[in-house]
């Protein structure tokens, strides 16, 4: 198996742990000395549902050490046991989940508001979020539908 | 000697090896924190309130694959809450690999980096104690 195999599949992995934990960040590097991935997750340890979500990250590990043993990336938390550099990979839909949130506080308050207070508060958003949007909509065109 | 005791003593010789010699035997040091978690963990199934495992028992089970077996046998025996699960695996997973490292590749380990490790057995053998305490004898 290739470290570029290896690194899809962890991608991969995680990623799917974001479909149900979306405000999770994961980063990971290739540590050349150990030749080996290190992946370490950013997170609250007082979140309501911790121990389920360790359950899930372990099962995560779990795999991935039965399908490459000695090459299985290594995992810790909050960088507890290891250090990344700062260049290190994220996996996060941290950007994208602050727009949901923020989408939906703006469908929430516009079925309080007028139009011109909606048209006001569209302002607000930094332009990046504006162009990223979810579903391929712009955040104006969410404002209107909303 | 019980392997309590002796994984007491196979801590604080690879400590003194490392802060003696520092760089010199870092990495030798590395394969007695790894294996100062491994006698305790031998302990703890030795010594079981239940299911308890003798020493010899544990060498004819384990087979080939004795570390691997003894990894399974304490997860089933300690009942960890995933929290606490998540941490002994992938500490232990990690100490392992750089015994693996030490003892079977041609790299070395620095005192820093050996340091590291140091801590990871310290904390491992921290949270067996905890978990274990109730559990047994």
């Amino acid at each position: 198996m290739t470290k570029i195999e290896i690194e899809n599949d962890l991608r991969q992995q995680l990623e799917m742990l974001l479909v149900k934990y979306p405000d999770a960040t994961f980063r990971y590097a290739y540590d050349d000395k150990r030749k080996v991935y290190l992946v370490s997750d950013v997170v609250d340890v007082n979140r309501d549902d911790y121990e389920q979500y360790c359950g899930d990250v372990l099962r995560v590990e779990d795999e991935l050490n039965d399908r490459y043993g000695f090459d299985a990336p290594l995992f810790t938390s909050n960088e507890r046991s290891f250090s990344l550099p700062m260049d290190a990979s994220e996996v996060s839909l941290q950007i994208n989940y602050m727009v949901e949130q923020l989408l939906k506080s703006i469908k929430i308050f516009n079925k309080h508001t007028t139009v011109d207070d909606t048209y006001s508060l569209t302002y607000q958003v930094p332009q990046t979020y504006m162009t990223s949007g979810i579903d391929g909509c712009s955040m104006g065109e969410y404002a209107e539908a909303a | 000697m019980e392997l309590n005791a002796k994984s007491d003593t196979t801590l604080v010789a690879a400590n003194q090896l490392l802060t003696s010699y520092k760089d010199a035997y870092a990495t030798q040091s590395v394969h007695g924190f790894y294996y100062s978690v491994l006698q305790f963990m031998k302990y703890i199934l030795a010594n079981a309130k239940t299911n308890q495992i003798s020493y010899e028992q544990q060498i004819t089970d384990g087979g080939d694959n004795s570390h691997k077996y003894l990894y399974d046998k304490i997860l089933l025996m300690l009942d960890f809450t995933p929290a606490d699960q998540r941490h002994f695996t992938e500490d232990f997973r990690n100490l392992k690999r750089a015994r693996v490292e030490a003892d079977y590749s041609t790299g070395t380990f620095t005192m820093e980096q050996a340091l590291d490790y140091r801590l990871l057995a310290d904390g491992l053998r921290a949270l067996l104690k905890r978990v274990s305490n109730d559990k047994i004898n």
